[in-house]
């Protein structure tokens, strides 16, 4: 008998042994693609503690059970939660929409947008004969198991294609909604392809029930090309039961610039991975996550930056607020390979413990075999500082909002860290108004 | 005239540790008490007990602010009913800009009084007027609270939130530390501005020189933990030529 038959499968396992088994015969090239990545998956189980990558995060344990992929949501019912959404003080005008996983063109808006944008349905183009699907072009070689769980299991996303030179003004929105009052699973796949030199902005923005045990995975392939400059920022709003899974592939050309910012309200159990390859010169990427977590909600930040070649610079800034009895997991990677001389690589994670049973767990890891690197990463956790809510109170600012306020503080440097005013400006303002909400439970 | 502040057998300590042993202490509305004395002799437990730091407990006496229970309430509701400290060591508050925290803390007051809101606009207004008295410069009111300012600044900035607050009982805890001539005179100034009537002052300092800026009403000597000698304005000129020798035993016995 050998070791996989051995293993005992949990209820989600041999769920998702069948729905594998499942997947549509053909000989097509996408469904190949299903059909390999979903195995792999079967044939290692759900990634347990045993599994390095997954020690804090035991997505084994955390899947009872795998949950019925979600009907179409009510027209009426996700109109309403369309409309409901928050637009990011206005910023978010142009709107790529997805409702319970599939492209809804009729509550998008896309008018307006710049010319040099090319958007289409992968879902619609999947069902063209010998379509040519972009997706697994930056993923291939990359064995993470949540990943391949989404290239298994895809329903539908967005080609996003930006011309080279392009400067897109005003931002693209991409919003992932769930509408349901039961359990379901919820599973999204984007690639983006920035032109040489264009200059674009991204919003990511993910919500859904409370009290709802959703599943909700989504992965974006995102291809940078020399010289070009992107900024992503996404916020994290998934109900407080929900499950969250979520990968980010990025490959960066030569002269080209990354800054992502990922502002986290957490889920029951939440992960945001993110796998960056420089593959040309003198290339920046900047990482900002800003989490803030209540309740006993489990969150965690996966980002391995891999420094291929010479010359380019990556910095990280994790920071998370920890209320009550949650968790925040933080694994920072930063590999230097052999050739990449004057890298320059630096991750910094930064935790405040508000709840008694609060947590925050730190992992970083330097693989350098580069002699000529600048590398290094630091890591502090601690309590609000005393003595400033001490000062604060004697001005007359009440304890609670002097807490919120050098929460608010904590977590914006962070946000601002993104580099650009309006997007910093608008999730700061998400971030207060979140914090009020979550002191004004507390009193 | 009614008693501003009356602190009466006050006995307060840290840890295992008393470093108050019962001390009084009554400032008249109106009125400027400087307080000196000793390191160590127990000012700024005083000051910090007044603005109600929790690190301190106290185990013995009263202090009352209007003939309210100061003890009863907490540092905010101090401040609200008309307490202000300004500190001997002004806090740091990175990622807050000084304006955020001035108006933050007027609204709260404003609030907890029942009073109506400041438009921002004469909040702005009424701020930009007292910094420029203090020669604090817009480009400050920006930055986070006391962050990477030197220490003239910090006691500046104290200054001015007190102007901003308009406090009925202000405690200066050696803002004359760390400043240098001119500063001194300007942040006398600043003090002196808000005597008024209504308003009392505790202001503690080892320096005859502040003295001579801020002239108080009555003088104080804080030894071991009490009030030991209080006297009018000369009583500090004969600090300054003879110390606090004659004091400690004072305090012991
Ligand atoms: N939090 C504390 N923990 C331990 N000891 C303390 C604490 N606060 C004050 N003390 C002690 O209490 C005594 C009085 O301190 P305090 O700061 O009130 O003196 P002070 O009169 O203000 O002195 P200085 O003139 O040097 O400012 C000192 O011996 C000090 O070490
Ligand atoms: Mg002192």
């Amino acid at each position: 008998m050998n070791a996989e038959m051995r293993r005992r499968l949990t209820a989600a396992e041999e769920d998702l042994a069948s729905r594998v088994a499942a997947l549509p015969e053909g000989s097509d090239r996408l469904g190949d693609q299903r059909r390999a990545a979903g195995a792999s998956v079967v044939a290692t189980g759900l990634p347990s503690r045993r599994v390095e990558a997954y020690k804090y995060t035991d997505l084994r344990a955390a899947f009872g059970a795998l949950a019925p992929v979600a009907p179409p949501a009510d027209t009426i019912a996700a109109a309403a939660a369309v409309a409901a959404a928050w637009d990011w003080d206005g910023l978010a005008a142009r709107r790529i929409v997805f409702v319970n996983g599939r492209f809804e063109p009729g509550l998008s808006t896309l008018a307006g947008l710049d010319g040099a944008v090319e958007i289409a349905s992968l879902a619609e183009r999947a069902r063209l004969p010998d379509a040519d699907l972009p997706i697994g072009r930056l993923a291939a070689g990359n064995e993470d198991p949540v990943l391949a769980l989404n290239t298994a299991f895809w329903q539908d996303g967005v080609v996003i294609r930006v011309a080279a030179g392009a400067t897109v003004a005003e931002p693209i929105a991409i919003l992932s909604l769930v509408v349901a009052d039961a359990a379901v699973a919820v599973t999204t796949r984007h690639v983006v392809e920035v032109g040489a030199g264009a200059t674009v902005r991204f919003l990511e923005h993910h919500a859904g029930p409370a009290g709802i045990a959703y599943q909700a995975s989504g992965a974006i392939e995102l291809d940078i090309a020399d010289g070009a400059r992107v900024t992503w920022a996404r916020l994290q709003e998934e109900g407080p039961a929900a499950l969250h899974l979520s990968t980010l592939v990025a490959r960066l050309g030569a002269g080209s610039a990354l800054d992502r910012l990922s502002v986290n309200f957490g889920a029951a159990l939440s992960r945001d991975q993110g796998f960056v390859d420089f593959a040309g010169r003198d290339s920046r990427v900047g990482f900002e996550a800003a989490t803030h977590l209540d309740g006993r909600r489990h969150s965690d930040a996966t980002l391995v930056m891999n420094h291929a070649v010479p010359d380019c610079a990556s910095k990280e800034r994790f920071r998370a607020v920890v209320a009550d009895e949650a968790r925040s997991v933080v694994q920072g990677k930063i590999c230097v390979a052999p050739q990449a001389q004057r890298t320059d690589g630096r991750m910094m994670t930064q935790a405040i413990l508000t709840g008694d049973g609060a947590e925050a767990i730190n992992k970083p890891e330097l693989e350098i075999f580069a002699d000529d690197v600048q590398c290094g990463h630091g890591a502090t956790s601690g309590r609000l500082d005393e003595t400033a809510l001490f000062y604060m109170r004697t001005r007359g600012i009440p304890k609670a909002v002097a807490e919120a306020l050098l929460l608010e503080a904590f977590l914006a440097e962070a946000i601002e860290g993104v580099g650009d005013e309006a997007i910093a400006e608008a999730l700061t303002a998400r971030l207060r108004a979140r914090l009020a909400a979550i002191g004004g439970e507390a009193t | 005239m009614t008693n501003l502040l009356e602190v009466r057998n006050l006995h307060a300590s840290v840890g295992e540790r008393e470093i108050l042993h019962g001390l009084n202490l009554t400032i008249g509305a109106g009125e400027v008490h400087a307080v000196m004395g000793p390191n160590g002799s127990g000012k700024s437990t005083l000051s910090h007990v007044l603005a109600g730091r929790d690190d301190y407990e106290v185990t013995d006496g009263t202090i009352t602010l209007d003939g309210q229970d100061l003890l009863e309430l907490e540092p905010e509701e101090r401040a609200a009913a008309g307490v202000f400290l300004a500190l001997q060591y002004p806090v740091e508050i990175p990622g807050v800009a000084n304006m955020t925290f001035l108006k933050a803390a007027l609204t709260a007051q404003r609030k907890a009084r029942g009073e109506p809101d400041l438009s921002t606009a004469d909040f702005m207004k009424r701020v930009r007027a007292e910094a420029d008295k203090l020669g604090i410069s817009p480009e400050m009111l920006k930055r986070p609270v006391n962050v990477g300012f030197s220490g003239g600044e910090k006691k500046r900035n104290e200054i001015l939130q007190m102007a901003v607050l308009s406090p009925r009982l202000c405690v200066l805890d050696e803002t004359d530390s760390g400043l240098d001539i001119d500063a001194l005179r300007i942040v006398a100034d600043g003090v002196n501005a808000l005597r008024s009537p209504e308003r009392g002052m505790l202001v503690i300092t080892h320096y005859q020189r502040l003295l001579d800026l801020i002239v108080p009403d009555v003088v104080h000597v804080l030894s071991g933990g009490k009030i030991v000698k209080t006297g009018g304005p000369g009583l500090a000129l004969e600090l300054e030529e003879r110390g606090y020798a004659e004091y400690l035993g004072a305090a012991a016995a």
